[in-house]
């Protein structure tokens, strides 16, 4: 009687489940799927009234108008270089800078720290007059510096918090027995400690691409010049031939075409993740 | 071979704990010192005061009459087996063993032929291409001994080596190391709270029992 009851619960449970899960899909995927339909549908389908939502015919000249009408390979390398460029910089100077803020004896520790996390309470956009100055006063527009810079600067406090918290989770003995073996401390951060912590420096890594990428404000305000110009700024200035026609289509393109180089890089990425996690096993 | 004295060694971590207090002893070539005394009662602070891990308060430690007190624990030619083994989790066992030879850039034909000698000696042949997450208890307590002998360092240091192993195997490793390190004829401190074990080690009748 318990058991027919409780498999009859286990049944309807799964079906609440399924329910839940293809809700929640449908809820976040619906409105990219909508672009990607609408990114090879016909100009007609996209205008017509009422909506098609699933066209009979479908067209790719939305895609070939990106690239052939559009430098849009060159809105993609710079996205790319200063994507690339800030996370880099920012694992580069966040890592050591948490590993000493861990280990080593830093004078008013608890005050640095503190002042990283009021840092990430802050809203960036208070930041942006500001930086505007600045890159100014330094001659920085239309530099990608002047995008690369506050990217990294942005994301900082949280890739040190979040590797400190990975170093703090290394038994002291590792160092101690690498300090005996006569690794100096940069020996042993890049040969001992890096290795170990991989899954975390992936994971600040990408939350860093993810935000560079998709970066807006300072890429419109900081780069006028067309040649210079990141795909979101790319993406939402594209207009069509006369001032009262919206280029849905090539939108929509350029929005698919913008998400799939991250879209690869975190599938690619969590299977590193995942394998690193399971190669570590360091208990047994 | 070599000769390990401390001289007045303080440690203090404030006025009312002192857990080292004006020791001073001496350690020659093939003598086994052991360092018993029950858990807090700073033999493991005076063990990493004689590897440089951490800074005495006072007082010196010296290796064939030289003060080695502010050198760097990796310029102190001592090697050290941790309780936890310690070992580097991404690298294999042979990798583990050869590190400090490497660091020092030795020749990789030496390097081989010392890191074959001693896991032939600790019966790791066959396990010399794992990493220490695919070994047991026991094989990663042998491979940190071998880490430690590779290097055939002038002072030897083991903290507590037998303390995360079964008891059974406890017994054999102990007379193992027993037998290792009557072959060394370097100095040796040993650390326990087991007083079996204090006493089936030492060589020479050196045993400080540390209150």
């Amino acid at each position: 009687m318990t058991d027919q009851s409780s498999h009859s619960l286990l049944a309807w449970q799964r079906i609440a489940l399924g329910l839940a899960i293809a809700a929640l899909l449908i809820f976040c995927l619906a409105p990219i799927f909508w672009q990607f339909l609408t990114s090879v549908k016909v100009n007609a389908d996209i205008e017509t009234t009422p909506n098609i939502y699933f066209p009979s015919r479908y067209t790719l000249s939305h895609y070939t108008e990106l690239f052939a009408r559009r430098p849009f390979w060159n809105y993609l390398l710079n996205s790319g270089f200063i994507s690339i460029a800030s996370t880099l910089l920012c694992l580069a100077i966040g890592t050591p800078a948490a590993y000493s803020l861990t280990r080593q004896p830093v004078p008013s520790k608890n005050i640095i720290l503190g002042v990283i996390l009021i840092v990430t309470l802050f809203p960036y956009i208070l930041l942006f007059l500001g930086l505007l100055e600045i890159a100014r006063a330094f001659g920085l527009g239309n530099n990608y510096l002047a995008l690369i810079v506050p990217y990294t600067a942005i994301n900082l406090p949280l890739t040190i918090l979040v590797m400190r918290s990975f170093f703090q989770q290394l038994p002291q003995d590792l160092e101690d027995a690498a300090k005996i073996d006569g690794y100096n401390i940069g020996q042993m951060l890049l040969q001992i400690l890096l290795p170990l912590t991989l899954p975390a420096l992936v994971t600040t890594g990408i939350l860093t691409f993810i935000f560079a990428w998709n970066e807006f404000l300072f890429a419109l305000t900081f780069m006028t010049e067309e040649a210079l110009k990141t795909i979101p700024v790319a993406t939402a200035q594209l207009s069509g031939a006369s001032q009262f026609e919206t280029p849905y289509g090539p939108i929509a393109a350029a929005t698919v075409v913008g998400t799939i180089p991250l879209v690869v890089l975190v599938l690619f990425f969590q299977r590193k993740i995942v394998q690193g996690l399971t190669a570590g096993a360091v208990k047994g | 071979m070599a000769i390990l004295e401390l001289k007045n060694l303080n440690k203090t971590y404030s006025p009312t704990s002192i857990p080292v207090k004006d020791l001073s002893l001496t350690v020659r070539d093939d003598e086994f010192l052991t360092l018993l005394g029950p858990s807090g009662c700073g033999k493991s602070t005076t063990l990493r005061a004689i590897a440089g891990l951490d800074q005495p308060t006072r007082g010196q430690v010296l290796v064939d009459g030289h003060d080695v007190t502010r050198m760097r624990p990796g310029d102190r030619n001592m090697a050290m087996v941790f309780q936890s083994y310690a070992l580097y989790p991404h690298m294999n066992a042979e990798a583990n063993i050869a590190a400090s030879l490497r660091l020092k850039q030795i020749d990789a034909g030496e390097i081989m032929g010392r890191v074959r000698a001693v896991s032939a000696k600790l019966g790791l042949d066959e396990l010399l291409d794992r990493k220490p997450g695919q070994l047991s208890g026991g094989q990663r307590q042998r491979v940190a001994l071998a880490r430690a002998l590779v290097r055939q360092p002038a002072v030897f240091l083991l903290d507590e080596p037998l303390s995360n192993l079964d008891a059974l195997l406890r017994e054999q490793v102990r007379a193992e190391l027993k037998q290792i390190f009557e072959a060394q004829a370097a100095p040796v401190v040993y650390v326990t709270h087991d007083q079996t074990e204090a006493m089936t080690l030492r060589r020479r009748w050196r045993c400080y029992a540390m209150a």
